[in-house]
This record gives structure tokens, C-alpha cells and sequence, in this order.
């Protein structure tokens, strides 16, 4: 599977930010030998690696040793322990700590089997509009993340609010677990 | 801030150049319509810096089809209204629009099986794998982080309305109170374009929302009561495959009383 976010305009309405998701064959078989875990958005956030089946030998662009596993670190909920990388494209990644208007955004994935099953941002904006916000978009960005990785869900209808700041931190994140 | 779109292409695939050319579409229609951009026509005709005899065909024709929605819905949308600032804006309508223009653009360049999103507005074509459906969540609108339902989508509109962030922020044109008789409105159907505006139009109209919309062709509506009931029109059930409970299936004999 190879993820990329194509192109950020800034704007409203109809500003852009293109999030394309390719699978291939290959994906699909991978995906569906470890579907039935694929991370719903249930679990609680702080990093509760739900794995199951290991990544069996699917991954396809699974070139990353899980470098920086952690860089940014601000206050995490629970520590997290960089999973056992035997299994390819499996650990913790943190995205770059992106700036937007309203404050600092970082992000954090759990990738199991290939597959992202987790979403946790490290960092939002706190206090004031921004963080009243913040703390209402945070799983709904997570929900969001979750559903195009899902087994069970393609997608999601419902407005989202966004910010390109969250985005390039997911990329940065996505990029490092190589997905 | 920004309107995410994402695109989650299934083989058979299309070249990177195909892919640019439908974001080109996306960025092009979002400069000449977005309000957030001082230099777009939209923008111009606000400022009275141009007529709108003088705009271009696409907006032009933009303005009209909001007009004609308007009368349809007897001003429950109603793009030259609907904001405290008189500022005239289609949005609503340019949104879905906008992404059946980049979706028609990759099935010319040989996609067939694809689903794209545009801040929880989507056009699906195809199937995401042989004989399988693609299966979308309707966010819920009061627990942010579930869905409140799944339709089984193959190719098709989805667009949705409701109070997901931000407080109310959709006004009753015809009153000026922020629409408040629903917590979400969706609407399933043939094209973005009209889904996107028909689910502003239902949820301004609360209930009555349901029955209007179960009168236009090809079209059905899913709600999601201030009760957290979700509600739905006779065309929707085909789509529909899971929702936790509460669930209500509208109907014109149930129009109109309480549903429990």
C-alpha cells in the first residue's frame, strides 16, 4: 500500500489536500488475511498495540528500518515500546511536530501487519476556541486515519474539520513506517 | 484549514498524470469559487468588483441551479441568504460538484473502481474489490469517534450535513436561527452535485427534510434525530447494512408523529 498526500492549498471551501490511497493486489490479500483486528476506533488512545497476527509476510514497501520511532517527544500518554520490528512495517511512528495558526500538531501511528491501527496525536492545540477544537477534532481526525486503513470501513460521511498541519505530520509519520 | 480530499483508487490503475489532471480540476474550480480567496470570482462579485452578468458560464451556472434549489425547497437553501454577511454563497452545491468533475476526469483516464472524499462528501464508482461493495460510516454526529451507521455504496453519492464541529453553523435561510430539528442529514444518490445540496436543504428542514427529499428521483436520506435515532427513507434501504440500534425507518405514514 503506498500512501501520499499530493498537493495542500490553503483556502477553504474547496482547499485540497489530497490524501491518495493505492492498493494493489497484493494489499488486498494482505489486508483481508489480517482483517477481523483491523484497528476500529475502540481502543482507548496511549498506544495499546493491538496486534494480532503478525504482519505475516505481506508489506510491500516495507523498506524502513523503524528509524526514528520516536522523535518528537512531548507528553505521551503511556510509553510506548517500539514494537518488535521483526515483522516488517510493525512499531510506533511519530510525525514531525507541524505548526499550524492555532498551535503545534504531532502526530503518532501504530502500525501492525501492515496496516496503521492506531492514530494518536501527540500534540494539539490547547486553551481557548483552538482547544475546545482541538479536544472535539482529535478522535474525529483519529476516526478519520482509522477509516481508510480499516478492513470494515472504505470511509466516512460527516463533515471533518482539518488542519494541513495534522496532514503533513500523518505523512511524515506514514513515510517513516514505509506505508 | 482545509477540506481534505481523499482518493482510494483499486485497480485497474491510472497513471500519475491522470491523477494530477483531477486534483488540477479540484484546485482550478476552488480558485475561481472560493470565498477565502479575495482574487476568486465569487470573492470579486462580493467586494462588487464584478457583475454577475460578467462572471463565468460555471458560476454563473452555479448561481442559477442554487436559484432553482431554492425554489424547490421554498428557501430552506438559499445560497444568496443563508449568511448574516448577505455574502452569496454556493458552496454547498460547488463542493459535490466540483468532485463528480475530478471523478469524471479519472474514469476518462481508465479508472473504474474508486472512492473519493471530500470533507465526508463522497463519490463512489465501482467496487473496492470483485463483488464487494464499498462500505462507508456515517460519522456520529454526537459521539465523534463512531459511526452511526454503514451503507453498502457501489457506485454513487454521499454527502452529509449536521452538527459535527463548531456548533450549529448552518442557518434556516428563511429565518436566520441556526437549523437545529436534526443532528445530522444525509443524503444517498445518483450525483454529488444535488446530494451535497439536498443534505444542506434536509437538515435545515428538520423532519420535513425526510419526505422532501424522498420526493426527488433516485434520491434517499438517512437522519440522525436530537435523540440520537437514526432515520431513514424507503431508497435507503438497500444501502444500508449496520446501525447499532435505535434505528427507525421513515415512512410517509410515520411523517409527522413522534418516533419512539
Amino acid at each position: 500500500m503506498r500512501q501520499r498526500i499530493v498537493a495542500t492549498a490553503a483556502g477553504l471551501a474547496l482547499a485540497v489536500m489530497l490524501l491518495v490511497n493505492f492498493r494493489t493486489p497484493e494489499d488486498l490479500i494482505a489486508a483481508a488475511s489480517a482483517s477481523g483486528t483491523a484497528g476500529n476506533a475502540k481502543t482507548a488512545s496511549g498506544g495499546g498495540t493491538t496486534r494480532s497476527g503478525s504482519g505475516n509476510g505481506s508489506t510491500t514497501g516495507s523498506g524502513s528500518t523503524s528509524s526514528g520511532g520516536s522523535t518528537g517527544t512531548s507528553g505521551v500518554a503511556g510509553t510506548t515500546q517500539p514494537a518488535p520490528t521483526t515483522a516488517a512495517g510493525a512499531g510506533q511512528f511519530t510525525g514531525p511536530m507541524a505548526a499550524d495558526p492555532y498551535g503545534n500538531v504531532q502526530v503518532q501511528i501504530t502500525v501492525s501487519g501492515g496496516k496503521v491501527v492506531d492514530v494518536v496525536a501527540l500534540a494539539m492545540p490547547v486553551g481557548g476556541h483552538s482547544g475546545r477544537i482541538s479536544n472535539y477534532v482529535a478522535p474525529i481526525l483519529r476516526t478519520q486515519a482509522l477509516a481508510v486503513q480499516s478492513a470494515n470501513i472504505d470511509g466516512v460521511s460527516g463533515a471533518t474539520y482539518t488542519s494541513l498541519a495534522y496532514a503533513a505530520s500523518l505523512q511524515g509519520a506514514l513515510d517513516q513506517a514505509g506505508l | 484549514m482545509g477540506t481534505v480530499v481523499s482518493l482510494d483508487i483499486r485497480a485497474p490503475f491510472v497513471s500519475d498524470e491522470v491523477i494530477e489532471r483531477a486534483i488540477g480540476i479540484l484546485h482550478d474550480i476552488d480558485r475561481r469559487f472560493s470565498l477565502y480567496r479575495s482574487d476568486s470570482e465569487l470573492s470579486r462579485l462580493a467586494q462588487g468588483s464584478v457583475r454577475e452578468d460578467d462572471l463565468s458560464t460555471d458560476v454563473r451556472w452555479a448561481l442559477a441551479a442554487c436559484d432553482d434549489l431554492a425554489r424547490q425547497t421554498g428557501g430552506a437553501f438559499d445560497a444568496r441568504r443563508h449568511r448574516p454577511d448577505g455574502v452569496v454563497d454556493p458552496s454547498a452545491l460547488v463542493k459535490g460538484w466540483a468532485v463528480e468533475e475530478a471523478v469524471r476526469e479519472l474514469e476518462a483516464g481508465g479508472a473504474a473502481n474508486l472512492l473519493m472524499i471530500a470533507g465526508g462528501d463522497l463519490v463512489a464508482r465501482g467496487e473496492p474489490a470483485p463483488g464487494g461493495a464499498w462500505r462507508i460510516g456515517i460519522r456520529h454526529p454526537t459521539f465523534a469517534d463512531q459511526v452511526a451507521s454503514v451503507l453498502a455504496l457501489r457506485s454513487g453519492a454521499l454527502a452529509t450535513s449536521g452538527l459535527y464541529e463548531r456548533g450549529p453553523h448552518l442557518r434556516d435561510p428563511r429565518t436566520g436561527q441556526a437549523a437545529n430539528g436534526l443532528r445530522s442529514f444525509s443524503v444517498v444518490g445518483p450525483d454529488l452535485t444535488w446530494a451535497d445540496a439536498y443534505a444542506t436543504a434536509g437538515f435545515v428542514m428538520g423532519r420535513d427534510g425526510l419526505g422532501w427529499v424522498d420526493q426527488r428521483p433516485g434520491y434517499g436520506a438517512l437522519a440522525i434525530t436530537n435523540d440520537n435515532q437514526v432515520v431513514w427513507t424507503s431508497r435507503v434501504d438497500r444501502y444500508r447494512i449496520w446501525d447499532p440500534g435505535g434505528a427507525v425507518r421513515f415512512s410517509e405514514e410515520s411523517q409527522g408523529i413522534a418516533l419512539s
